[in-house]
């Protein structure tokens, strides 16, 4: 009695657990490979793309979707992902070796993930399918200029392996996405004071403008400038490392430890170690912000708050200065929502005494977001096909914009939008869900704002066309137009920088070797607990001392050879990608 | 009995202090319920007091969302049926570990605890996922969670507390292993499982992660990740181009006011088998 008892105790026990484990799909329902026939009927493929719209889920079935599968035979079964999570969802697909038909690779580490998906061949080499399966990409030279560089730049062995969609820009010419936003309105108040540098007259001007407003609709402080400092190391640094070159026409090649930039007009890599020379961006960025903070205009919560707190003080309007850009349309809303419609921000073009240049137009020649295909796809030929059908420029319109006579119309041979077109809100979840508008975005070949070479007006109409840039403008636009005697935002800004208005850099310096990457990881931990001291030094004798003991620290972290790395790799890339870029430049019409 | 002046300046004070405390705790929540019922312009600007500008916009926008009501069906359902297997799953091992004559008694125990302190990582765990075919399954919700070890341990201390008395003397009445379990244990153990099923439903009603490694079925999503994916769709680039009508933090706190409701709701139910269940097993004299 007693042993019979025992052993259904345990069989009960090991039912439970058998219980856990054994009960699941049948092994056919999760073939992650394209499914269907592929013999020229349509077959379904699995695509992890960089986009989280919720609409962007399983099977799509929206108008755009249905154009695809017409087309190109395709029916997409979406699975939506980020950069951030991408990054833990691919080691796992990779080691389970569960890649979908065609998947994001994140942009952080992707020469890694390649590098990983190449050796246990679970990534298609793209080349030989190009000529029979990608006509698009083959006869514009944008994407060609893309693939040379995936090619040399992405790849462990010389062959394709991922293609960059979202190529060309997203910025249309009404504004950059980073630079100096000051509010125009105030400053016309001021009588358009001159502005002829960076370190001295901007910090001035905006010193006589928090004199001039100091409090915001509802009685809360305004200071002239803000920042998210208390946010974490490479992103609560980010205003020192972005603001001034884009405004002067630069990028940091290394964000990281903020050593080495490139100049756009040139694309030549500027022979200087930037935290050794106290007259580099990066030190006059520092510097800028200590004497904003001595002068009272720095809000002092800047060292304590993160982006989104500082985004709350942006969107009532308590900051008089600005670097994102993306954050311009919600002060704006505020604006119009408490009734001020005369105030507004816009981006002051480059000043003269410091630079002729500035980032207008931020081109992403090598494309923006990197798309595998995976080995085990039973249609790789139709995952190509999918592919090259965005890298069409009639087709990226149709994801943007739909198809003609729906919101837009050709007059006089180009692509207008209806006014009632640009009058919707094209976040509705019922008009993505039915007509899958811009709910694909990441997988375009093209960025919103590229010029179609067919019609010389930008692909998405709704955000990029002269008639939404028209749309747009208020008060201060117009009065900055009058100021400076120009027509249209772009073409004052243009002819504001003659040194150039449009980056073009296509550096991937990759990593440091192994012996130097930790030092640089220490580097970088050093770099942002110090500059913020430099920063809130209360003189320029202070700060001066800080500068120097923050130089001299710099030696232990061999700084010197790290330098000299990146300088090197710089170089070498330079001379190798200088026939890309020119075609590239060539395609895009640009000098 | 007269209270004496300088009793009731103290009561006064420490009702003060922890009508202060109580207020410290409630407003997080009021703040959430207040700025969710707001209008999004308004939200920006701050909303700490009253709501201003009452309206349900926020909501209908999240109830807009594509997928959003067949979440809110799985999220239940997670929630429902995990929390039941997690009780009946836990409640028994619990229980069975306390059996003085199953076999490898100590050791099974052992094992199970000695999974709060090692974890096997997250790619040895996608692969076990897969291998035995839980991608794309609802079954992958409520099976790998049905056994928690921190329950069974919980358990386990609250039914070596009973009195051995009332299983032997069950089981000289000829009651087996189930009949012992179910109408003698459980019943007497409705503070410790109370206790486990109001950890067991929060963290169902909360996760996600699973549902964004292995679940690509539109069906199958879950609410939490309906809503994490929605605050992230308001990329970017979409303010660039302003393409976006919504005001993230508006949206953000009525995601978070969806989400916290039907645990608050939860709570005061369960509160007096929680505290008891929690509490149990902590004293043994």
């Amino acid at each position: 009695m007693k042993r019979t008892k025992l052993l259904s105790k345990t069989a009960l026990l090991m039912a439970m657990i058998l219980a856990c484990t054994s009960c699941g799909n049948t092994p056919n329902d999760e073939d992650n490979s394209g499914s269907g026939s592929g013999d020229g009927k349509t077959v379904t493929l699995k695509v992890m793309s960089a986009s989280t719209n919720p609409n962007g889920t399983g099977p799509m079935d929206n108008e755009v979707a249905k154009i695809i599968e017409q087309d190109v035979g395709i029916v997409m079964d979406l699975i939506p992902t980020t950069e951030q999570d991408c990054q833990q969802q691919l080691p796992a697909l990779i080691a389970s070796n569960d890649l979908p038909d065609v998947f994001f690779i994140p942009e952080t580490d992707t020469m890694k993930y390649i590098d990983m998906m190449h050796q246990g061949g679970q990534i298609l080499a793209l080349d030989d399918y190009l000529e029979e399966y990608a006509p698009n990409m083959m006869s514009d030279p944008l994407a060609q200029a893309s693939i040379e560089l995936k090619k040399s730049t992405l790849s462990p062995d010389g062959k394709l392996y991922a293609i960059g969609m979202q190529r060309g820009t997203y910025d249309s010419g009404l504004q950059p996405v980073v630079g100096q936003f000051i509010r125009w309105d105030l400053y016309k108040e001021l009588g358009y004071p001159e502005l002829k540098d960076y370190d001295t007259d901007l910090l001035e001007v905006l010193a006589q403008m928090q004199e001039l407003e100091n409090e915001n609709n509802e009685g809360e402080k305004v200071y002239a400038v803000g920042g998210w400092f208390g946010d974490a190391q490479g992103w609560g640094d980010w205003h020192i490392t972005y603001n001034l070159a884009y405004a002067e026409g630069y990028t940091c090649l290394t964000p990281g430890d903020r050593i080495l930039y490139s100049d756009i007009a040139t694309n030549e890599v500027v022979e200087t170690n930037a935290q050794t020379d106290k007259d580099s961006l990066f030190w006059r960025a520092v510097k800028w912000y200590n004497k904003a903070y001595q002068m009272g205009i720095l809000d002092p919560d800047s060292f304590t708050q993160k982006q989104d707190q500082y985004e709350d003080k942006v969107k009532t309007g308590r900051y008089l200065y600005i670097n994102p850009g993306w954050e311009i349309q919600s002060v704006h809303d505020y604006f119009d929502s408490t009734g001020q419609t005369d105030k507004g921000f816009t981006c002051l073009p480059p000043m003269t005494d410091d630079t002729d240049k500035f980032t207008l137009y931020r081109y992403y020649i090598a494309g923006q977001f990197n798309y595998g295909v995976s080995a085990n796809c039973k249609y790789p030929e139709k995952a190509v096909s999918l592919l090259d059908w965005f890298s069409s420029y009639d087709n990226a319109r149709i994801c943007y914009d739909g198809p003609e006579g729906n919101h837009w119309e050709t007059v006089d041979g180009v692509p207008t939008p209806k006014e009632e077109y640009l009058d919707i809100d094209r976040a509705d979840p019922e008009i993505q869900k039915t007509e899958g508008l811009n709910i694909m975005d990441k997988l375009i070949g093209y960025g919103y704002g590229t010029i179609d070479p067919k019609t010389g007006t930008a692909i998405d109409l709704y955000s990029s066309s002269t008639q939404a840039i028209e749309k747009k403008m208020r008060t201060v636009h117009k009065d900055m137009l009058s100021h400076y005697g120009y027509d249209t935002m772009p073409e004052m800004y243009e002819a504001l920088s003659p040194g150039g208005t449009i980056d073009m850099t296509v550096y991937n310096l990759g990593s440091l070797p192994e012996e130097l990457q930790t030092l640089d990881a220490s580097l970088q931990s050093y770099q942002f607990k110090n500059l913020f001291k430099c920063i809130m030094a209360k003189d320029d004798a202070e700060f001066e001392k800080l500068q120097d003991e923050y130089i001299d620290g710099l030696d232990a972290f061999k700084i010197d050879e790290i330098y000299e790395y990146w300088l090197g790799v710089a170089k070498q890339q330079q001379e190798e990608l200088k026939p890309v870029i020119s075609q590239a430049a060539e395609a895009l019409g640009i000098e | 009995m007269k209270i004496a002046p300088k009793d009731r300046a103290v009561n006064i004070v420490i009702g003060a202090i922890l009508f202060l405390f109580a207020l410290i705790c409630i407003y997080p929540l009021y703040f959430v319920a207040i700025n969710s019922f707001s209008s999004p312009d308004e939200v920006t600007k701050g909303v700490y007091f009253l709501p201003r500008g009452i309206t349900l916009e926020n909501f209908d926008y999240v109830f807009e969302t594509p997928l959003i009501f067949t979440g809110v069906i799985v999220s239940v359902s997670r929630t429902v049926i995990g929390t039941l297997l997690n009780v009946l799953f836990c409640g028994f091992l619990g229980y069975m570990v306390t059996v003085k004559d199953l076999p490898f008694r100590k050791w099974i125990y052992r094992m199970v605890v000695a999974t709060m302190y090692f974890t096997s990582g997250l790619i040895p765990w996608y692969m076990l996922m897969v291998k035995i075919n839980f991608k794309n399954s609802f079954l992958l919700y409520v099976l790998p969670g049905a056994i928690s070890a921190f329950y069974v341990v919980l358990i386990k201390t609250y039914v070596e507390s009973l009195p051995a008395s009332l299983e032997e003397s069950a089981s000289l009445d000829g009651a087996g292993t189930l009949t012992i379990f179910f109408k003698i244990i459980l019943p007497v153990c409705k503070p410790v499982l109370a206790c486990v099923a109001v950890f067991g439903a929060v963290w169902q009603w909360n996760s996600w992660s699973d549902n964004m490694f292995l679940v690509t079925d539109a069906k199958l999503q879950t609410l939490q990740y309906l809503l994490y994916r929605m605050m992230q769709s308001a990329s970017m680039s979409d303010a660039i181009t302003g393409q976006t009508s919504i005001q993230p933090m508006a949206i953000r706190l009525t995601m978070t006011f969806i989400t916290i409701l039907p645990i608050l709701l939860v709570y005061p139910f369960m509160q007096r088998f929680f505290v008891k269940g929690i509490m149990l097993g902590s004293v043994k004299g």
